[in-house]
């Protein structure tokens, strides 16, 4: 057994009450020992901290620090912590998570103490990151480490890199004598002069060495302390970059961030401007590996600094600053500018993030790969006639790669979160079917959504920074169609099984294979169809046959649903066809017709298949359209066939 | 929680016996008047249609449901997350206005109060062989908190009523469910902490999960 120790921070404001009801209570059930959701209140500038634990199935709320405070010593005993306490007078919402995040931290030690000692199997999984607002500095240094640090750069450097730029920019490198971090800060505008400071790193957190400041849990909140606070000890105040100071958003910021060192010599860092003796930039004072082109269109006069249509051109500008493209895939990119193939980045790109672990998958042959894209694409483009609205004419290739990398990289937490439960989910389907509680299928399809709600907000260096999209929707269903690739599949054997074994033990499939025996010799008029109706034909009924094979064949539930359609509109293209026949299959017909058509094939699969569907469609589809309607009356005419036939 | 910006979905339940006309109604409601070649795009059983009233979108799936006896037990999973259903009977078919009833009981012992009910009276191009009484129709519906509704979907008469008025009822519901909402919200802004355990008691049980 495995016990999950998790951590969600809500990029929303107000996202308590939505945690509370859905995510907690369902997830808990079994995915996780603990859940840690923080949320800001939109009530008050507080952060709300849910505490979750499936043991109890109880939910903690903290909330609201004012109110808080009056009920400290009322619960002293219950946390000790609080009381001693990590969430006295917070200032303002930065230092509100850093405190939040202290408290995480000590509890999650404690979790993990408790667990290592009961039982070595037991393992903890959690995500210490926080993705606050973008207006907080925290998450505007999150999003861009590959600009301020860097662990190779010396102290000459540093000095040669900050000199130009004004007081209070900043880089973290590695002192080389000491092997420790080290903040080099620019501390006049006037002279040249850096100063280093040497960051201590503790069981508590880092420090700079000599401070007074408790220590912080990682370098973000440390750096964000210093740059948020006036008279924090340092000479100065730290400055981020006023590009990175002004980036409105994640993909903004993503996009500084995948220049790395070169951000600095790039028109987008003021250095430049500020010395305005340029309208290019000026050579990269750091050798630049042999592989890097020079930046190509960089021909925007320095005015243009600030204005909106500068970042227009961004991400065009920095996927070809950044990789070494073949000619004829500019063209492509800018058709298309957002997008950046992930193959090409990989192979050209030297930024550690993209390249992928040397394990057996990773290093697959292209070709293979390719295939398995074209089979992503094909899911994304064959039920056109359910979700056109939802699915754009061209599935974009590049968003799926991107997503389909970051759930499988070894090195990501998604994949150890993702095979784990793979794992699990093996033995809990293999399990007698009596000793299973829960709705295995119930549970794999939360899963399913609170992965895809993790990878929607993850921290920029959980997932491949290529994945910048420009459409919510187009994610969702990406992430949708990536997620049955990597988790349905390799457990459809297994609830398949299990479902079968489910209605064997209960009768239902013997009971179900003689009352298909009998509907199968019904007539017209033992169905009540419509005088206008006639009864499918052998032709139709082996059309039907061909997509119930496909649909078994599936394991993508919308390509089994997709199937279902197509039998369905064989259905409907009969009645059309019928002399005097009707433009439209009312239900009255519609019904009978299925569940003969169904009874006829004698293919009891198929109850497998409705519980499939039922459970593993994805909710926007069980609940809305015709995928949902279609997907009932698949169920129904199933259970009708189990039950109703005496 | 503006309504405005955002399409409201419902889910509109059409039952009543077979041949009551449940399907000619709403192909009536759906169906483009002034181009008779949309109709090929309509699917079985199955159809939406697009509403903007007083500038709010709406977008109503309306599912049709078998109405034989036989498959009476299926009903459950065709009205479950319903917002609206529209019950049809035959104003020359006692029997059917009998089914309706059922159906009525049923819902509102499932989903409460919650559903929004229309009750249509079909073909009152027939009013002559009318064996269903206006009064006694109208008398029910209102007993039971539904609407009633006499159409003629053979001479697409009163169909636009009924779901304008549904939609209209289901658009109020649901404003009232986001204004109660709204006001638990308001109201419970003080509580801190919804736990009697201590926390180091619950953290200790991970282990053995």
């Amino acid at each position: 057994m495995m016990s999950y120790v998790y951590r969600y921070d809500s990029p929303f404001r107000g996202d308590e009450d939505h945690y509370t009801s859905e995510l907690i209570n369902g997830l808990m059930n079994d995915c996780f020992s603990h859940l840690f959701v923080f949320s800001q209140s939109n009530r008050s500038p507080d952060i709300v901290i849910s505490i979750a634990s499936n043991k109890k199935r109880q939910l903690i709320k903290i909330q609201e620090t004012s109110a808080f405070e009056a009920e400290e010593e009322r619960k002293t005993h219950h946390f000790k912590e609080m009381a001693t306490n990590p969430f006295a007078r917070p200032r303002s919402s930065t230092d509100y998570r850093l405190r939040a995040n202290d408290y995480f931290n000590r509890h999650l030690q404690e979790c993990q103490d408790r667990i290592t000692t009961d039982s070595s199997e037991n393992q903890i999984v959690a995500n210490k990151d926080i993705i606050p607002e973008l207006k907080d500095t925290y998450h505007r240094l999150y999003n861009t480490q590959s600009i301020w640090y860097h662990p190779t750069v010396n102290r000459e450097k540093a000095m040669e890199m900050l000199s130009q730029f004004p007081k209070g920019y900043f880089i973290v490198r590695k002192s080389s004598k000491l092997k420790h971090p080290c903040l080099s800060v620019k501390v006049s505008d006037k002279s040249a002069e850096v100063n280093h400071y040497l960051i201590n790193f503790t069981d508590k957190g880092c420090y700079i060495d000599g401070s007074n400041v408790e220590p912080y849990p990682n370098l973000e909140y440390l750096i964000a302390f210093y740059c948020d606070y006036i008279n924090a000890g340092l000479p100065c105040q730290l400055q981020l970059p006023l590009a990175v100071r002004k980036a409105k958003n994640e993909a903004e910021l993503a996009t500084f961030a995948l220049m790395g060192e070169n951000f600095w010599t790039s028109r987008f860092c003021e250095a430049i401007l500020y010395e305005s003796d340029t309208n290019s930039p000026t050579p990269p004072p750091i050798p630049e590996p042999p592989a890097r082109e020079p930046p190509v269109s960089l021909d925007l006069p320095p005015q243009d600094r600030g204005e909106k249509s500068k970042y227009k051109s961004i991400y065009l500008d920095v996927c070809l600053d950044h990789c070494n493209l073949p000619d004829n895939s500019v063209e492509e990119i800018q058709e298309n500018p957002l997008y950046i193939d992930v193959k090409e980045l990989s192979v050209s790109s030297n930024s550690p993030k993209t390249i992928s672990s040397p394990n057996h998958e990773a290093s697959t042959p292209d070709d293979q790969k390719g295939r398995r894209i074209q089979a992503l694409q094909s899911w994304l483009s064959a039920p056109k006639m359910f979700f056109a609205r939802r699915i754009t004419a061209n599935p974009n290739k590049k968003l799926l790669i991107g997503i389909n990398k970051t759930l499988t990289d070894k090195n990501k937490q998604f994949y150890v979160h993702i095979s784990k439960f793979i794992e699990r989910y093996r033995a809990v389907l293999t399990a007698p079917v009596a000793t299973i509680q829960e709705d295995p299928l119930l549970t794999i399809r939360k899963f399913m959504n609170f992965t895809k709600e993790r990878f929607q907000n993850a921290p920029r260096s959980e997932i491949y920074d290529i994945i910048i999209f420009n459409d919510q929707m187009d994610l969702d269903t990406a992430l949708e169609g990536c997620l049955h690739d990597i988790i349905t599949k390799p457990l459809k054997k297994y609830i398949l099984d299990y479902l079968e074994r489910k209605y064997e033990s209960n009768g239902s499939l013997r009971a179900l294979h003689r009352n298909m025996n009998i509907v199968a010799r019904y007539g017209h008029d033992d169905l009540q169809l419509s005088k206008s109706v006639s009864l499918p034909g052998r032709k139709t009924i082996e059309l039907a046959r061909v997509f119930f094979d496909k649909m078994i064949g599936e394991y993508s539930p919308i390509l089994k649903i997709s199937n279902l359609h197509n039998v369905i509109m064989r259905m409907k293209q009969d009645i059309e066809n019928t002399p005097g026949g009707r433009r439209y299959l009312s239900a009255d017909d519609f019904i009978p017709l299925l569940i003969y058509i169904i009874a006829k094939l004698g293919m009891e699969k198929l109850l497998l298949e409705a519980d499939y569907i039922e459970g593993l469609l994805p909710k926007n589809l069980l609940e809305n359209g015709e995928s949902a309607y279609y997907a009932t009356a698949f169920k129904a005419a199933l259970l009708y066939l189990k039950d109703e036939i005496r | 929680m503006t309504s405005t910006s955002k399409t409201s979905k419902f889910k509109v339940v059409l039952l009543g016996e077979g041949c009551v006309g449940k399907t000619s109604i709403v192909l009536r409601y759906c169906e483009n008047k002034f181009n008779e070649k949309h109709l090929s795009t309509l699917q079985a059983s199955y159809l939406e249609k697009k509403l903007n009233i007083g500038g709010k979108r709406i977008n109503l799936a309306i599912w049709d449901t078998a109405g034989q006896e036989r498959f009476h037990a299926l009903g459950p999973i065709y009205y479950r997350e319903s917002h609206g259903a529209i019950l049809v009977y035959d104003i020359t078919d006692e029997d059917s206005f009998m089914k309706v009833k059922k159906w009525v009981k049923e819902l509102r012992k499932m989903l409460g109060n919650e559903i929004c009910l229309c009750i249509v009276g079909n073909k009152i191009d027939l009013e002559k062989d009318r064996t269903v009484h206006v009064t006694r129709a109208e008398d029910y519906a209102q007993s039971v908190g539904a609407v009633h509704f006499h159409t003629s979907a053979k001479m697409n008469k009163g169909i636009e009523e009924v779901f304008l008025n549904l939609t209209k009822r289901m658009l109020a519901a649901q404003d009232d469910n986001t204004n109660t909402a709204g006001k638990q919200g308001g109201s419970r802004k003080s509580v801190v902490i919804i736990d009697d355990e201590p926390l180091q008691q619950s953290s200790g049980c991970c282990g053995s999960s």
